[in-house]
Order: C-alpha cells, then sequence, then structure tokens
C-alpha cells in the first residue's frame, strides 16, 4: 500500500461563527489524484486554502511526510512542498512565461539575474510537461489553458510534492481539459501528489484515483474510484437525510408571455438559446460557473452584446444595447454581488432604493426628494428591512438587509420581468426565507421572474420551471420540484454528448494542436510586428525629423548646434530613463522638473557660500535629490496614493523650495576649477556631459534588464496585487523608484550646473512633461509592467530634436508646449490603438 | 434613534465642515492680530474679489472630484478663455458676445478632454496633464507670448469693475453660481450619476448610467466654469497674460478635498468646497500682508494639498 503523504487530523476552521471546515480528519497518499467533492459551501475550498497555507486552522493537526505542517503563509508551504493553482488566474499578464513562472524566487548569479538558467529550466519543465508554448511572449497573448499550464509549470518548478488543483478548468474548453488531463496523469505518474476539485463529476471519475466527499464542512468518506459511481457520489454530497429548501412555492396560473428569447447566441458563451417567460411565472436558471445562464441573463439586460437571435418583451421586438434600455422595457436585474454590482455601500438606504428609479420618473432631469423618500419608506416596510432610518448607510446594515434593500431597488422599477442573479447569496437562513416569501407574493401579483441560485434546492423550490446549462448550450428544462441529484446529473454529470466527443478525441486533439500552431504563429509574428513597429516607427520618425530640419532650416545641422542638441538631450535624457522606471511601476513622477531645479540651487549655493570642495557639493546636492524623492515615496505609501497625485503637490513644495534657496535670483559665480570645466571637456570630440549620460543609460539599462530589482518593479507595475502574494515588498519599491527618479534629477542637475556655470530658476520647469513625453512615444506603457530603455532614449532624442527645430524656426514656447501636450496624447493614442489590435488578434 | 447616535451621526458628517469653519475663523484671527491691514474693509472687499475665480473654478472641479477623477487643465483652460476673448474684443468682437463665446470655448475643451479620456480609456489626470499642455501652447501661439491690453471701453468691463454695496459684482455672481450649483448637486439625476460613479463605478453600470455620456458631460461641465471664470477675470482685469492661470488647478483640488469631497470620488459639497477655497485664499491673502517671500507661498499651496489629503486619508482610517 502506498505511504500516506499528508495526514489531516481533526482540524477546523471557523469564520466569526460559522464552522466551514469542521473536525475533518482524512489523508492522501503519495503519488495519487485525489478528489475533492462536495456541494458550494461543503468546505472544499477553505481546507484546500488551509492546506496551501492561505487561512491558519483553529484547531487539530497536519503531517506532511510524517512532519507537524502548520503553514503561516503560502511561501511557508511552497518551501515544505505544497502549491496550489487558483480558480481565477493569479499571474502578470505583461510578462513572459519565464518571468511569470520564476516570479518572487527568480534565480541570480552574482548580482545579476541568472535569465539563461531560469529560461532553461522552463524549458525542461514544458518540455517535461510535453506542452509548446512561446516563451518570448507576453502572457495575455496566450490562451487561458496555456496560462493554466504556465501556473502548473509554476508549481513544479517550485519542485511541489503536492499540487492542489481548484477548479483548474472551469474555463477551459473541453480540448484543452484534455490537455491539462494529460499533464496531471503525467505529473502524477511522477510521483507527484494532486489534490483537484471539480464540480464535473464526469471528470472527477476520469481523472482521479480515489474520491473524497465532504458535506457542510465535514469530512464524509473517502471511496475508491473504481469501486463507486457517479450517483452513490453524489447521493453521499447531499446527504441521506437530505434536507430540501424549507420553503415551497405554489405554482400559479400562467399569464400572458412577458419575455420571449428566440435564438439567441453571444460570442462563445452562449449558443442559440430559446426559451419564454409568463406572468405570474418563476423562471430558474442553473448550471456549473462558466456554464452560460450568467451571460445569458447579461444579455438580456443589454450587459453583454448579443451576436444573434431576438428578443421580445410582450409580443414587441426590442434591441437592448444598455442597462438603462433594458430598464426602459421594463426589465430590472437584481445583480449577484451586492457590494460590486449591487450597491453603493457609502450612500443612504434612500439613495440606494431610489437610483434605479431616477431615470424612470425624474422630471427635467431633477429628483422628487419627497417621493424617493415615499417609495424608499415603502419598500423599506415592505420588505421589512431592520435599520435605524431610511437614511442610514448601507454599510451598517446585515448582509440579508443589504440585500433587501438591494431588491428593494430594483422592485422599486415595478417591472414587467424581474431578474433575479442569486438573491440569497451570503445571507442567512431567516432573511432567505423572507425572500422566499417575496418571491412567492410578486409572482402572485403578476411578475415574471427569472432566478438563478447557487444552491439547486432554492431553484427547484421556487422556479415553475428549470433550464439546465452546459458548455454554452441549454441542454434541458425540467419542472418545479425536480430531484436535486437529477439535476446534478445533467448539470455535472456524463452528458449524453460525452460518448461522442471522446470518440473523436485522437482527431480533436490533432486539430487542436493545429490551431493552436497557427494562431500561435500568428500572434508572434503578430507582436514581432508591432514591437518592430513602436521602435523603429519612432526611429524613422526621428531620421525623418532630424532630416528635415536639416534640409529646410539653415545651420540647424551645423556641428554647434548638435553639440546643443547633444547636452539638451543628455540633461533631458537621464531623467527619462528616471521616468522609464516609474512608469514601469505604474507610477509618475511630476516633480522632477523641479527637484533638478532646486537641486542645482542647493548645490549652487554649498559651492558660493561655503569653501567645501566643489564635488562634494556635488554629492551633498545628490543626497538632497535623493531625499527629495524619498519623500515622493513615503508621502505615496503613507497615504495609500497614486504618485501621480503626491507629485502634484510635492512639484509646488519643491518649486517653493527652489525659490527660498536662490531666492527668486540665478546663482552665479560658482567656483572655478574641474567641476565647471567638466561640461566643456571633450573625448573624442564627445562633450563630458553626453559621455556621463550614456554611462547612465548603459547602466540603467544593464539594471533594467538584469536585476531582481527592475524585475520586481514590472511585476509590481504589473499586478500589485499578486506581486504581494509572491512575496515581493511592494511599498519597499515605490519608494526605491521614486528615490531613484530623485537620484537622478540630482545627476542631471549637476551636469545642467556645469553647462550653465549657474543655478537660475527657469531650468527644469517642464522637464517633467517632456520627460513623460519622451517616455510614452518610446513605447513604454501607461499603466505600467513594461518598458523599453531603448524606446526612452529614441523618445528623448526625437522630443529634443523637434523642440530645438521649433526653436530655429523662431517658434517660441507655445509651439514646444503645445508640441509636448499632442505628442503625449498621439503616443497614448498609438499605444491604445497598437495594443488593441494586438489583442483582438490574439483573442481570435 | 436615540439622540447620542444622532448626534454622532451629525458629528461625522460635519466634522470636516465644521473643520474648515474652524480654520477660517482661526487664520481669520491669527491675520488680524499679526497685520494691522488684513481686518481693513478694503483688504476683506479685496480678499473677496480675489476668490470669485478660484470659487467658480473648485465649483466646477467639485463635480470632477465627485466622479472620483481629477481634472489638472483647468487652469490652462481658464487661461485660454481669457486671451481668446481678449483677442476677439481687440478685434472688434462685442465683448459680451465674447463672453459667450468665452463660455463655448471652455466647455468645448471640457468635452475634447472628457471624450479623449472615453476614447483611451485612462484617468482624467492623465489626459488633462496632456491636454493642459496643447491649451498652455495654444494660448501662448495666439498671443505670441505678450499680454493683451487696451481693450477699449465697454459697459462688460464696467460690470467686472463695478460694485453693489461695495461689494465688487463679480462677488455676486460667484455667489449665486454657488448657489445654484448647490442646489443642482443635490436635486439632479446627473449629478446624483456622477456621485454614483465616483461611489461604485460597476454598480452605476448595472443601474443604468451612461457611464461614457456622463463623463464627457462632466468634463464639460468642469470646462464650462473655467470658461465663467475666465470671463470674470477679464471683466474685471481688462487684460490678459500668456502666463495667467498656472496652478489654479491644484488650488481647486486642494479646496475641493478640504472641503470633505473624497479624492476617490462619491462624495462632494459645493459649500464644503466654498470653505476650503476661502480658508486656502485667505491664507495666500496673509502671508502676503505679512510680506512672506512668495517662494514660501508656494510652497505653501503645496503644502496645503498634500496636508488636505493627508488629513483626509487619515481621519478616514478613523472611521473604518
Amino acid at each position: 500500500m502506498s505511504e500516506k503523504i499528508l495526514e489531516i487530523k481533526n482540524v477546523c476552521k471557523s469564520f466569526y461563527s460559522v464552522k466551514a471546515v469542521n473536525d475533518v480528519t482524512f489523508s492522501i497518499n503519495k503519488g495519487e489524484i485525489h478528489a475533492i467533492c462536495g456541494e458550494n459551501g461543503a468546505g472544499k475550498s477553505t481546507l484546500m486554502n488551509l492546506i496551501a497555507g492561505i487561512y491558519k486552522y483553529d484547531s487539530g493537526e497536519m503531517f506532511l511526510d510524517g512532519k507537524k505542517y502548520s503553514p503561516k503563509d503560502p511561501s511557508e508551504a511552497r518551501r515544505a512542498g505544497v502549491s496550489i493553482v487558483f480558480q481565477e488566474l493569479s499571474m502578470f499578464p505583461l510578462q513572459n512565461t519565464v518571468s511569470n513562472i520564476f516570479a518572487g524566487k527568480e534565480l541570480v548569479k552574482g548580482i545579476s539575474l541568472d535569465k539563461d538558467e531560469m529560461k532553461l529550466r522552463t524549458q525542461k519543465i514544458l518540455d517535461e510537461m510535453e506542452l509548446d508554448i512561446d516563451l518570448n511572449v507576453p502572457v495575455e497573448q496566450l490562451t487561458i489553458g496555456q496560462r493554466q499550464w504556465i501556473e502548473i509549470a509554476r508549481a513544479i518548478s517550485d519542485e511541489a510534492e503536492i499540487l492542489i488543483l481548484d477548479e483548474p478548468n472551469s474555463a477551459l474548453n473541453i480540448y484543452e481539459t484534455m490537455v491539462l488531463f494529460k499533464i496531471i496523469r503525467k505529473l502524477a505518474s511522477k510521483g507527484m501528489t494532486i489534490i483537484y476539485i471539480s464540480h464535473r463529476m464526469d471528470e472527477v471519475f476520469d481523472i482521479s484515483d480515489r474520491i473524497s466527499v465532504m458535506r457542510d464542512g465535514k469530512y464524509i468518506k473517502t471511496l475508491n474510484t473504481k469501486e463507486t459511481n457517479i450517483e452513490e457520489i453524489i447521493s453521499l454530497m447531499l446527504g441521506r437525510d437530505n434536507v430540501k429548501c424549507l420553503y415551497t412555492r405554489e405554482i400559479n396560473e400562467k399569464g400572458a408571455v412577458v419575455l420571449d428569447v428566440r435564438n439567441l447566441s453571444a460570442g462563445k458563451k452562449i449558443n442559440n438559446i430559446s426559451f419564454s417567460v409568463h406572468e405570474g411565472e418563476v423562471i430558474g436558471l442553473s448550471g456549473l460557473a462558466g456554464s452560460g445562464y450568467e451571460t445569458l441573463i447579461n444579455a438580456i439586460f443589454g450587459l453583454e452584446k448579443i451576436d444573434q437571435g431576438e428578443v421580445f418583451m410582450e409580443n414587441e421586438k426590442v434591441s437592448i444595447n444598455s442597462p438603462s434600455d433594458a430598464m426602459k422595457k421594463e426589465i430590472s436585474m437584481v445583480p449577484s454581488d451586492r457590494r460590486d454590482t449591487g450597491l453603493m455601500t457609502s450612500w443612504s438606504i434612500m439613495n440606494n432604493i431610489s437610483q434605479s428609479i431616477l431615470r424612470l420618473d425624474s422630471k427635467n432631469g431633477l429628483l422628487d426628494h419627497k417621493k424617493n423618500r415615499e417609495i424608499s419608506e415603502e419598500y423599506v416596510k415592505k420588505l421589512n428591512v431592520v435599520c435605524n432610518s431610511i437614511e442610514s448607510e448601507v454599510i451598517e446594515l446585515s448582509g440579508g438587509n443589504q440585500q433587501k434593500v438591494l431588491l428593494a431597488k430594483w422592485l422599486a422599477t415595478q417591472p414587467k420581468l424581474l431578474i433575479m442573479d442569486d438573491p440569497t447569496r451570503g445571507i442567512d437562513i431567516g432573511a432567505k426565507q423572507e425572500i422566499y416569501q417575496l418571491i412567492d407574493r410578486i409572482t402572485k401579483q403578476g411578475f415574471a421572474v427569472i432566478l438563478t441560485s447557487s444552491e439547486i434546492d432554492e431553484v427547484t423550490a421556487l422556479s415553475d420551471k428549470i433550464l439546465l446549462f452546459r458548455d454554452g448550450k441549454l441542454v434541458k428544462t425540467v419542472l418545479h420540484g425536480t430531484p436535486k441529484g437529477e439535476i446534478l446529473n445533467i448539470i455535472a454529470g456524463r452528458s449524453s454528448e460525452k460518448p461522442n466527443t471522446a470518440h473523436q478525441e485522437p482527431s480533436g486533439v490533432e486539430s487542436k494542436s493545429d490551431t493552436k500552431e497557427s494562431s500561435m504563429g500568428k500572434v508572434l509574428t503578430k507582436v514581432k510586428k508591432s514591437l518592430s513597429f513602436k521602435e523603429s516607427g519612432v526611429l524613422i520618425a526621428l531620421i525623418v525629423v532630424f532630416l528635415g530640419f536639416s534640409i529646410f532650416v539653415k545651420s540647424f545641422a551645423s556641428g554647434a548646434n548638435i553639440a546643443v542638441i547633444l547636452k539638451q538631450m543628455s540633461i533631458l535624457g537621464i531623467l527619462t530613463f528616471g521616468m522609464t522606471y516609474v512608469f514601469c511601476a505604474n507610477e509618475v513622477d511630476l516633480s522632477i522638473g523641479y527637484i533638478l531645479n532646486s537641486t542645482m540651487a542647493c548645490m549652487a549655493l554649498l559651492m558660493t557660500k561655503t569653501s567645501l570642495n566643489p564635488w562634494i557639493c556635488v554629492l551633498l546636492g545628490l543626497v538632497f535629490a535623493t531625499l527629495l524623492g524619498t519623500i515622493n515615496g513615503f508621502l505615496a505609501i503613507g497615504f495609500n496614493l497614486p504618485t501621480i497625485v503626491v507629485t502634484l503637490g510635492t512639484v509646488s513644495i519643491y518649486k517653493g523650495l527652489a525659490l527660498i534657496l536662490n531666492n527668486g535670483k540665478t546663482i552665479s559665480g560658482l567656483p572655478a576649477g574641474s567641476f565647471l570645466n567638466m561640461a566643456r571637456f571633450k573625448v573624442c570630440g564627445m562633450s563630458m556631459l553626453s559621455i556621463v549620460a550614456i554611462v547612465v543609460f548603459i547602466i540603467l539599462t544593464w539594471v533594467f534588464h538584469r536585476t531582481t530589482f527592475a524585475r520586481h518593479l514590472l511585476l509590481t507595475g504589473d499586478n500589485s496585487a499578486t506581486a504581494l502574494r509572491r512575496g515581493i515588498d511592494t511599498k519597499k519599491l515605490r519608494v526605491e523608484v521614486m528615490a531613484l527618479s530623485g537620484f537622478l534629477c540630482g545627476i542631471g542637475a549637476m551636469l545642467a550646473l556645469s553647462n550653465l556655470t549657474s543655478a537660475d530658476t527657469q531650468t527644469g520647469s517642464d522637464y517633467a512633461m517632456s520627460a513623460i513625453g519622451a517616455v510614452v512615444i518610446g513605447g513604454t506603457k501607461m499603466g505600467g509592467g513594461s518598458g523599453s530603455m531603448v524606446g526612452s532614449l529614441i523618445g528623448i532624442a526625437l522630443v529634443t530634436i523637434i523642440q530645438s527645430g521649433l526653436a530655429f524656426l523662431g517658434l517660441q514656447s507655445g509651439w514646444r508646449s503645445l508640441f509636448i501636450g499632442l505628442m503625449m496624447i498621439v503616443a497614448i493614442f498609438i499605444d491604445t490603438f497598437v495594443e488593441g489590435k494586438a489583442k483582438k488578434s490574439s483573442s481570435k | 434613534m436615540n439622540l447620542a447616535t444622532r448626534l454622532k451621526r451629525f458629528q461625522h458628517k460635519n466634522t470636516t465642515g465644521l473643520a474648515v469653519l474652524g480654520g477660517i475663523i482661526l487664520v481669520c484671527i491669527l491675520f488680524s492680530m499679526t497685520t494691522k491691514t488684513f481686518s481693513t474693509s478694503m483688504n476683506i472687499l479685496r480678499l473677496f474679489r480675489q476668490m470669485v475665480i478660484m470659487i467658480v473654478i473648485s465649483t466646477g472641479m467639485t463635480f470632477v472630484v465627485a466622479t472620483g477623477e481629477m481634472d489638472i487643465s483647468v487652469g490652462a483652460i481658464y487661461n485660454l478663455v481669457v486671451n481668446v476673448m481678449a483677442l476677439l474684443i481687440q478685434a472688434g468682437l462685442n465683448p459680451w458676445l465674447s463672453a459667450v463665446f468665452g463660455l463655448v470655448l471652455g466647455a468645448v475643451c471640457g468635452m475634447i478632454n472628457g471624450s479623449i479620456g472615453v476614447i483611451l480609456g485612462l484617468p482624467m489626470i492623465i489626459i488633462t496633464l496632456g491636454l493642459s499642455y496643447v491649451y498652455k501652447g495654444i494660448t501662448l501661439i495666439l498671443t505670441d507670448g505678450y499680454s493683451v491690453g487696451n481693450l477699449g471701453k465697454s459697459t462688460f468691463f464696467n460690470f467686472g469693475t463695478g460694485t453693489m454695496g461695495k461689494v465688487n459684482n463679480t462677488v455676486f455672481v460667484a455667489i449665486i453660481v454657488v448657489i445654484i450649483a448647490a442646489w443642482w448637486l443635490k436635486n439632479s439625476v446627473i449629478c446624483r450619476d456622477f456621485l454614483a460613479m465616483g461611489s461604485n463605478i460597476n454598480a452605476s453600470r448595472y443601474s443604468g448610467v451612461p457611464i461614457r455620456k456622463r463623463k464627457i458631460q462632466n468634463e464639460a461641465l468642469a470646462g464650462l466654469f473655467a470658461g465663467l471664470a475666465g470671463v470674470l477675470s477679464l471683466s474685471f482685469m481688462a487684460s490678459a497674460t500668456s502666463e495667467g492661470g498656472s496652478g489654479y488647478e491644484m488650488l481647486a483640488i486642494t479646496a475641493v478635498v478640504a472641503g470633505g469631497g473624497s479624492i476617490d470620488g462619491g462624495s462632494a459639497s459645493i459649500w464644503g468646497t466654498l470653505g476650503g477655497i476661502v480658508l486656502i485664499m485667505t491664507i495666500k491673502n496673509g502671508l502676503m500682508l505679512l510680506g512672506i517671500n512668495s517662494a514660501y507661498q508656494e510652497a505653501t499651496e503645496g503644502l496645503l494639498l498634500v496636508l488636505a489629503i493627508a488629513l483626509q486619508m487619515l481621519t478616514r482610517k478613523k472611521n473604518r
């Protein structure tokens, strides 16, 4: 008999007073595929989160390989050999596969990232899994299936002994699922232990060695898959004393047809759905997550685009493109997530209830406070909302009462058709009963209702008819009171089409890999094109602009002017490189111009007022600049604000600081010596300024590509929540990047001071915008996660040349300002446009 | 509901309002004691007049902040309107007509902001950062960087310099604007939608709020108020400079935040904003009377913004 790898003994976990996991004891064998089955709320996911270290258990013990196991956090669980792949993917969409797999645990050689080794290891893992994934494209351009496999590959790279898959295939199509299963089997055959959670019974039976059943937080039984069948597992999941929904609605006489849906299709999510709802009727919708019924109700309410088919309201054909269209046709929808899509939790009950009727009842666009109050009071009373007054904020209410407010909000519109998306989610039994009674009452009044629920009991008890969905299709319609087991069998069990698809398996896989390759190829060429398009496009623009100015503007291309341009470019370039880092981390620094200006003043003041060596003054100035940058960072993390807002404030402070330091006058009379000579010193015809800038550029580019710091910046900018989960200190990074930006301003100040030989009050005033414009032109994305140092270099060259050219043409600061602004908007526009296209092509 | 909770709620809702009011009184007392000129009627009347432009711009900004956005182009729009109007008047257009044109121009600039924001799907603060440079550039190009003066005589300028009971006419306009805006914020569907978008954008989509349209309307409104500020400014000054309006957006944001408008959107108060701007302008005025270096005044403005936001974030944490 195989040895036990994980033993769970009397483990309990409560949330508030609810025992989510109650005294669970069982064990997992080494190298097996162990499925966990249970209804929603049976405690499966909570148990998995306990094993993976996301929650800590209250009591009981776990043993991993015979040793006591009690992980504090996911990274400790990972080190112990337990990895979890979540239902929702937590990835860095703009990073490539290698970055994703090694996020937060990058391999380093000395101080540099060991890219080759990481790539090699990734390739090895993917080869072992027999997967062909392009390692160079951002994962957002891969299919959902491929992304799922990368998540698994990440677990493998942790050298995990136990891999937990929590509904890994809810978003996968049937072929992708087959590949997934192949991978799982292969991993298991190599000795990895896999815990698998799924609602799809047929798949559970397909893949698992043993099945454990949980119910109401308790462990029920473990069975060998070969010795059991779907019916037995379902009956164990439901329990012998299966308590039915405590409520049974009487079926009313049906009235006229309210809603008639004919052959509705929306994207790939639902396919050719037809049904109708009558007055006084409740139509239940049920299916597993992703089976399409959620899309159906969203399509009816105008939140999802309808591709094909017709919708009739009371025999009149309607076209619904937005929720307000739907509301005008007397359709209302109670959304499932009251905090996210349902209510304004910081608003009063009255304002929430009246919000839905504003558009329908208001006269001349004005609110009728008196009527709103009356209606709110009416519905608060009708639905028995327990509250101090209708002025109370919704957030102060209990979940059940919040839900009643949400119902009131939509009942107040007095719709003909009311869609209720899981109206009893997360509320207590008493409130549920009230909602059941309410549904009964309103259907007696002639409302037509479409109902969904995460609890099948509820749907069967309340609906006249239940439409069952599987894989985007309406598979069967069953009547009121159909046993839950039967419904589960249809939506989660073996479908009638299954043998058919199994038969086609070989050919299906083949055609799949074909399409995969060709689409991959397309994506690849597309990406290469767009990348080269971005940078070479800017390069071509640069050349054209330069040639244009050289030809049409006299002495533009003269050595003297080019030297001026290069000097200007050197100073601005250094700031731009810093801004590139800042952008990658999804931050913006508006204060760089005035950090530079005040640092210049600071250095000049030290040089003129003290007898210190100028270079020591420069060093002190650099510290000063770094300090100003650090202040930006600390303000941002201290008050949890975006840096653009923080620096909008500090830009004035630093501007004032500069004015205080230089007293509104140019500081001149700097001591002659090596510092001032620096700007005039030439090496091989190149100014020292440019050489410093080139050195800075080379160092920063190396850091950008080769260090963990820059890699973590990109990861944080891409998806800071996931970065945090992978153990990256995002707060520290934010401060560090702002400090770096400040430090580079200091370097820029040093060069500018040496060049100008005095600290004036104007230098730097529009550097921030020039730098931002250059960074955006260079192809670094607004929103973080990707950046290009070379792009920024070309970008700043373009900006400086155009600015110089405009000056030569005698067009003064107005044109420069106009140009900077337009350039930034156009660059973002092109970026959004190109990216939108790339995304579209990858989704196809 | 017992008295205690009632009192608590009142306190909770009005802490910022009371704090701002307290701040204004404190600052007034402070400056009255430290300077001879602060509490003279001449200074107070001048202070009122100086406030007008910022009151109007901040009122427009209140609507923007209500939706959870920030517009940093209002200063540039304001100055563009002032200069374009001045040029039109110089070219012989009736000043009143050019005022109408100024209002339209402000609203159009706002609509451009909003439309680009909707197309690009980026926060308005970034869009308006870029466009503020565009507006500044256009202003400089049109004026060649020179001031525009010598606008002749007109009832328009008489109105701007005229007084009623010693108080400048534009002050009354500003007061009327504030009253209308405050009423409108409370009573209109559009403003309720603005607040809804700031409070919970997903839920407002599910409630049928036409989000794109409202965003454009919102920005157009901010532009219109900036335009109105420009009209009032020109009617008093009868001249335009190409560098005017810089930093106004920051003062406006500071005033809105200090007045209790949440920087995440969802709540805003015109009266609060009014209190905020009165406080800021009084501080500025006092610093000027004290003969404080303009550098410190500049730094104070930035400091006030950071402070206002910081206070809001800190008090909010406590409430939770």
